[in-house]
Formats: C-alpha cells, sequence, structure tokens
C-alpha cells in the first residue's frame, strides 16, 4: 500500500553525496543504537526530572491562586526540589553530549529525506536537539547570572522546556521498536578487545564525567560536599554572616535606611512601627533555609517578628494572606504574597538578624521576610510595607 | 508507527501528548511579546544546534582520529576515556571559569575557578595514566611495539576528509 505520507521520494543525484553524506563517512563503534539507547534513557529520566522540579519552581514563582493549597512545610521542600532540577541540569550536559555523539552520522543520511513522514520526523529531531541544546546552555549560563540574551531566562527556559520534554516524547514513540531491541542488546561477555570495549569503556566514561560533575558541584546545596564544590557557582557558607546572597544591596540600588524608617501595616486596623518598635516586639527563632531558583542553598538562624503576629494586630481575620513589599524602586520581586499558609505559619518571619546578628544591608535590612518551603527570590528583602490581603 | 494493540495505543498517545506539549511551547514563545522575544529566542535556539553539529561534532571526529593515529591500539580505551571525562567536565565548568556574572557580589562564584579545573584535569590524567600503565607493559611484553598498527582498525570514528 502505498500512502502519500510513506510513499518514497525521488533520491537526489548520487554526485551530491560526498563528504560526510558518504557510506561509511563515520566509522566508530560509537555510533551504535545499543550506546545511544543506553545514554538516552538517562537522558530521558534526566530530562523528565529537570520538567517535573522545574514547573514545580515555575509555579511556585507564579503563585497562581489556584496553588494557595501548598503547604509551608516540609521547610526543604523547594530546597530538595530546586537542588535536584539543577544538580540533574548540570548532569544533563554530559549525557547531552554524548548522546548526540553517538547519532551524529545521522545527520548525513542518504537520501537526506526519504518520504514525507521522514522528513516530518527529522523536522522533529531537529526541533528536539535544539530545544534540549537551548535548556542546557541557558541553564548552565544562568547559575553564574550571566545573561548574554535579550528575552526574560525564566519564561522562555519554561516554554522551551515543554518543547524539550514534548519533542522527547514524540522521539520516543517513534523510536520505541528499536529502544526496545537496542537495549535488549548484550555484548557477547569476555570479550577483551574491539568495539564492545569501545562501547563499554564509552559508557563508564561517560557515566565517570555525571558523577565527577555532580560531586563537583552538588556541595552548593549538599552542605557535608561543601568542600569538594570545586566548580560550583556558590558556597553554601560563603557570603555576608556566612551565607550566599543572589541580588545585593549594590545591585539593587537600596542605600541603608536612616532614622526615619517606618514599618507600614495595612488592615483592617493599620499602624505604622519604627525600627525601634520592631525590635521591641515579642522576638522569635526560625533556622530557615534560603533555597535559590540557581540551585544553591544555605541555612540561617534567623530571629525577628512574626508576620502573623504582625497580621493579627492589623486586624487581619484568620487565614489572611498578606503582600510584602520592598525598599526596591523597580524589580520583578520587589513585592511578592504570602499565601495565608505561609503566612499563617510560627516559622514565617520578618527576621531583623542572622546568625546573631543584625542582618546584613545585602541580606535585606532592616527587615527580610524569611517562610518555610518558598523560593528565595519570594524571601523579599528590605522589607518596608506588609498588607492585608 | 507499528506494534500492536495496548503497546501501538501507549505509542499514539504519548506520542500525540508529545505534539501537544510542543505546540504549547511553541505558542507561549510566539505569544510571549518582549519576555520571550521570539526573534532572539529562534536565534539561539538554531545557533545551538548549528554550533554543535557543524563545529563541535568536526572538531570532536577529529579528535578521536588523532587518538587512533597517536595513541596504542592497547591503551587507547583508558585513554579515550579519560579523555572523555575531561572534555565533558569542562564543558559544564566553562560558565564558572569565564569570570562572567556580578563582579559587585562576592558571594557569587567566590572560587577560583581556572586554579580549580586545572586540578581537576590533572586528576582525571593522573588517573588515566596509573589505569593506562600496566596495559601498555603487558601489551609491550606480548608484542614488540613495530608491530603495532598505530592506525589499527580504528574505534573512534574519522573526520569525514580524512577517511
Amino acid at each position: 500500500m502505498r500512502s502519500p505520507l510513506t510513499g518514497r521520494l525521488p533520491e537526489p543525484p548520487a554526485a551530491l553525496r560526498r563528504g560526510p553524506l558518504r557510506e561509511g563517512a563515520f566509522g566508530s563503534p560509537l555510533h551504535d543504537p545499543a550506546v545511544t539507547a543506553r545514554i538516552g534513557r538517562w537522558l530521558g529520566i534526566a530530562f523528565a526530572t529537570c520538567f517535573t522540579t522545574g514547573l514545580i519552581s515555575h509555579y511556585l514563582q507564579q503563585q497562581p491562586s489556584w496553588l494557595a493549597w501548598v503547604p509551608s512545610r516540609p521547610v526543604w521542600g523547594y530546597r530538595v526540589s530546586q537542588g535536584i532540577h539543577v544538580g540533574t541540569g548540570l548532569a544533563t550536559v554530559p549525557l547531552l553530549l554524548a548522546k548526540l555523539w553517538t547519532v551524529a552520522p545521522k545527520l548525513w543520511d542518504w537520501p537526506p529525506v526519504r518520504s514525507v513522514l521522514h522528513g516530518l520526523e527529522r523536522l522533529s529531531i531537529l526541533l528536539l536537539v535544539s530545544a534540549a541544546i537551548f535548556e542546557v546552555v541557558t541553564g548552565l549560563v544562568n547559575v553564574v547570572q550571566w545573561y548574554p540574551w535579550p528575552f526574560f531566562f525564566p519564561r522562555v527556559h519554561y516554554y522551551v522546556g515543554w518543547i524539550a520534554v514534548g519533542s522527547i516524547a514524540l522521539h520516543v514513540a517513534v523510536k520505541a521498536p528499536i529502544i526496545a531491541a537496542a537495549l535488549a542488546t548484550r555484548e557477547p561477555a569476555g570479550r577483551a578487545e574491539g568495539p564492545a570495549v569501545d562501547r563499554r569503556g564509552f559508557l563508564v566514561a561517560v557515566g565517570t564525567a555525571v558523577a565527577v560533575v555532580t560531586v563537583l558541584t552538588a556541595g552548593q546545596t549538599v552542605r557535608p560536599l561543601r568542600r569538594l564544590a570545586l566548580l560550583a557557582p556558590r558556597r553554601p557558607d560563603t557570603g555576608p554572616q556566612g551565607l550566599p546572597v543572589n541580588r545585593t544591596a549594590a545591585g539593587a540600588r537600596i542605600r541603608p535606611p536612616g532614622p526615619d524608617f517606618r514599618m507600614v501595616v495595612t488592615g483592617p486596623r493599620p499602624y505604622t512601627l519604627s525600627l525601634a518598635e520592631l525590635r521591641a516586639l515579642p522576638q522569635h527563632e526560625a533556622t530557615l533555609p534560603i533555597a535559590c531558583v540557581e540551585g544553591w542553598s544555605g541555612t540561617g538562624h534567623w530571629r525577628g517578628v512574626r508576620l502573623r503576629d504582625l497580621l493579627d494586630r492589623a486586624g487581619a481575620p484568620p487565614g489572611a494572606a498578606a503582600r510584602v513589599t520592598s525598599l526596591e524602586a523597580d524589580g520583578l520581586y520587589r513585592q511578592s504574597v504570602v499565601g495565608s499558609r505561609h503566612a499563617g505559619d510560627r516559622l514565617t518571619l520578618l527576621a531583623l538578624e542572622l546568625n546573631g546578628e543584625p542582618l546584613d544591608l545585602d541580606h535585606g535590612s532592616p527587615a527580610r521576610l524569611i517562610a518555610p518551603n518558598r523560593p528565595g527570590v519570594l524571601q523579599t528583602k528590605w522589607v518596608a510595607r506588609v498588607e492585608v490581603l | 508507527m507499528t506494534g500492536a494493540g495496548p503497546v501501538r495505543a501507549w505509542r499514539y498517545a504519548l506520542g500525540a501528548g508529545g505534539i501537544g506539549a510542543v505546540a504549547f511551547g511553541l505558542r507561549g514563545l510566539l505569544t510571549g511579546g518582549v519576555a520571550t522575544a521570539w526573534p532572539a529566542t529562534a536565534t539561539w535556539l538554531v545557533a545551538g544546534v548549528l554550533l554543535h553539529d557543524l563545529v563541535l561534532v568536526p572538531l570532536l571526529a577529529a579528535g578521536g582520529w588523532l587518538l587512533t593515529r597517536w595513541v596504542p591500539a592497547p591503551v587507547r580505551p583508558v585513554v579515550r576515556g579519560g579523555v572523555v571525562v575531561a572534555a565533558l567536565v569542562t564543558a559544564v565548568a566553562l560558565p564558572v571559569v569565564s569570570g562572567k556574572g556580578d563582579p559587585r557580589n562576592p558571594s557569587l562564584t567566590p572560587l577560583d575557578y581556572p586554579r580549580n579545573l586545572a586540578i581537576v584535569l590533572a586528576a582525571v590524567a593522573v588517573t588515566t595514566a596509573v589505569l593506562a600503565l600496566p596495559r601498555r607493559r603487558r601489551c609491550a611484553r606480548r608484542d614488540p611495539p613495530g608491530r603495532r598498527d598505530p592506525a589499527g582498525p580504528g574505534p573512534v570514528s574519522r573526520p569525514p576528509a580524512a577517511g
């Protein structure tokens, strides 16, 4: 049966078959479905993990109203999910490069397009490869806060993530029989020479690279590994008062507030507080992590006023949410909404102290929000206004 | 697509879901306005794949070819493994080594990364040498160096121009 989709298209003139298009141009035994499927399996798991944790991070930052049920516990929830996102993303670099190397000859297939369906499949793979490279490169560069592009990284990384996992799902669906057959292949045991050794050696090398990369970077969020974090962009204990900073006061154009600083609290019974009055309120302690979207995290011992005490005093109804606003003149994260579960949590503070000292200006002096299980960019710094919602 | 019954249905469902996800992503990029700046995003998408296929892959092929020319067959798998690990770790380290980022923030990239990468690469080189030396000695005993064919039955691909 000849369908227009699968019918054979005319082959281009053989004279065009030159260079990498020649038969046997790629001689390596590494260009083999057995290797591709094995690395591909790990790469698929890595992309699925990054996509899932990426969605979590995306929606937590967007704070849509349908996510108001998200609990404020466990306190380390976002720390773990985002640590996994970035850690897996870093491990994806070796996996992706190795996977693409095993299929490099496919780019030079002859004839380039056998049928309409084959052409469509090749287009979907072009989309897959470009989206996968894009996600890995932009994510890798973002963790050092280097933005050599004009678009808004979180939004584009999110949408291209959909393209990447979607085209991977399509690719797996199309290649399922080849993948199953390749994974079922076993190299003859006991052979010490030849292509089998090359393939096994390559898989071992790629696995080693993943392990080395992970060990040398995971310390940015896994504290016991911090001495090994030779290539991590952060150390969990390096920064003012022993904690890293994402946005500095200089970067946010914040000056130290003077004696005229007032914390404005609005609600049914609005009031303002000077810094001395804020310090005179009952102070509470909380040991909570700052967990950044960039994958690092560090634990701080915070001391300050409970957010729910401030809201109660303003006459907030039980279960009220709040909005906190920074002294920052602009910036995407100068405001954040604290949902009712987080606002009512006894661990959610407007912190005035960190690790036994008055808060450093880079950490949000005079007061910053610190809440459990919350992305770092929503732990608003230099807070000057609290509104009951 | 082939396959029978539930397998076939599973594959169609996965494929259809995939196409839906791709459509959602493309729509988001095209309608996102300034935030997604689609001409720039499209440029980056295309540039990544072109740089990979037309620059990086030929370089890797050339590296593999040199490996088959210069490294004796018995130690080649070990040496190739060491080179693969070194290259992949270097790829991940490029951003921190580049020194980009915000210099006003001392807690961002606080370490001497070029030195750290050099330490890691040295450790990989030493490990590779330790693993390769016994093989080399074993093989040298078995057959004199003159009889080994350096170009060997190439386990690594040759660049198109040379094969």
